[in-house]
């Protein structure tokens, strides 16, 4: 295998495996935070112990996020040493301060933990609001930095080398507020669809006591807060894009030439470099990126054909990802809705399947968007001053570490689903021995 | 005039706190009715 694509393959599987836990990092906090204060306010068996699962769930992936997150500082310096090297003066303070941001959310996780029996109850849940805080400003470093791989910023560059580095302007570069709200709000939306999937899931096997609908309703709840939010984050990151990387808008419309009023094309396929079978909303795209129908938004055909990123993947990857927003906006709307109006909603089949498929589904659509990110940077590494194939490692062995990370996420995929059962197994029959 | 604002940003932060404001006081109504508070 050519090492250039072994090398991205490599970094492509460590990033995908590594967002579902950095987006349940920073969701399951918040979802502990809620359940818990609810078990304070109203002393109730249900809420304890949607509290415990939760904390035990989250204490399994974060050691499994831990162990994935530091294989990727590894693979970075392993992989991309030319990256690391001339963007290290700028980016190094904040990928260094992230590390901050963990040990605080893992010091009051760790209070949280131990602490039941030593401290007040309220003291002890208020250990939750730092780890709450840690993981957000954790999201909010390494997406920011992301965004300035996308729009750098904060520095001059002299001679292949970033030097007099403004660290402030690096991390509130130009698609950090798009990119960071966007990413933030689907950790949030993802969570609480995986909650609702886990007692959705139960409730149509027939278990539909308060403990399943508590937990159901406490996955939508945190849905609730994040998914205008995101939806918000999406669109401002668009517009961000048209400002900043046209090139990689162009690409998720498969916009070929530049136009005055460019339509918005939804789903079909791109077959021979031109979409079909999608249906186009005229005049919509520029609607969306510039508020105003007479937009002009920047075809593909503006760039060097050396620096346009491949179409089909970003393309493909913002479909997946909106077609999926669409059915989480429904399944969404279909629970409050019936929570608020048709309570035999929430009992219906297909309500509940609708709920169940939206929990994997919104990490199929954090996947994704995350496709439509990294290779609609292509073919840049930080965008417009250093490419990908000028960072890659002299080393010969790319293949090979390829073959023995990707062994070590199948085995960290075993360790994790062996855990997870055997922590939440131990949890109903400690809960039946315990004297209620 | 509107395209500028709707561009600005501020229009996403409206909306953000906005939205987050409401779902709150929902919540906070409707925890309130079911606890018989009010």
């Amino acid at each position: 295998m050519d090492d250039l694509i072994a090398g991205r393959a490599q970094m492509g599987i460590s990033l995908a495996f590594h967002i579902v836990f950095a987006a349940l990092g920073v969701g399951l906090p918040a979802l502990m935070a809620m359940a818990h204060f609810v078990a304070l306010k109203r002393p109730d068996p249900v809420w304890q112990r949607l509290t415990e699962r939760i904390a035990r769930t989250f204490t399994v992936l974060v050691v499994i996020g831990v162990i994935s997150g530091i294989v990727i500082s590894v693979e970075l310096v392993l992989l991309w040493p030319d990256f690391m090297e001339r963007a290290g003066p700028v980016i190094g303070v904040p990928i260094s301060l992230e590390t901050y941001a963990f040990f605080f959310e893992a010091i009051f996780l760790a209070l949280y933990l131990f602490g039941r029996d030593r401290l007040s109850p309220w003291a002890h849940w208020a250990c939750l609001i730092p780890v709450c805080i840690g993981g957000l400003l954790s999201a909010f470093i390494i997406v920011s930095v992301n965004a300035w791989m996308n729009t750098p910023d904060g520095f001059r560059y002299v001679n292949g080398e970033f030097t007099d580095p403004d660290i402030v302007d690096a991390v509130f570069n130009p698609s950090m507020p798009g990119e960071v709200l966007h990413m933030i709000g689907a950790a949030y939306v993802a969570t609480g669809f995986a909650c609702a999937a886990v007692y959705g899931t139960a409730m149509l096997r027939g278990r539909r006591t308060p403990y399943e609908r508590a937990g159901l309703a406490l996955g939508m709840t945190l849905v609730a807060f994040w998914i205008l939010p995101l939806g918000v984050g999406g669109d401002l990151a668009g517009r961000l894009l048209h400002e900043n990387q046209p090139a990689k808008l162009a690409a998720m419309e498969n916009l070929r030439e530049t136009e005055k009023g460019a339509g918005l094309t939804i789903g079909g396929l791109v077959i021979d470099g031109e979409n079909r079978f999608g249906i186009t909303i005229p005049k919509g795209l520029s609607l969306l990126v510039g508020r105003d129908p007479d937009t002009v938004v920047k075809g593909l055909n503006e760039f060097p054909e050396d620096e346009r990123p491949p179409v089909a993947p970003v393309r493909y990857g913002f479909t997946v990802m909106v077609g999926i927003g669409t059915l989480l906006a429904i399944g969404f709307l279909a629970y409050w809705f019936g929570r608020w109006r048709r309570p035999s909603l929430l009992e219906n089949r297909w309500v509940l399947r609708t709920l169940v498929a939206c929990g994997p589904l919104s990490f199929v659509a954090i996947e994704a968007g995350w496709v439509v990110t990294e290779m609609g940077r292509q073919p840049y590494i930080v965008y417009g001053y250093r490419r990908v194939s000028e960072s890659l490692t002299t080393s010969s062995l790319v293949d090979a570490m390829l073959f023995v990370f990707t062994l070590l996420y199948v085995l960290l995929s075993v360790v994790l689903v062996s855990a997870l059962r055997s922590e939440l197994a131990l949890l109903p029959r400690r809960a039946r021995a315990q004297p209620s | 005039m509107l395209a500028t604002w709707l561009t600005s940003g501020w229009i996403d932060v409206a909306l953000v706190s906005g939205w987050m404001a409401l779902v709150l006081a929902i919540g906070v109504t409707a925890w309130r009715r079911s606890s018989g508070d009010g």
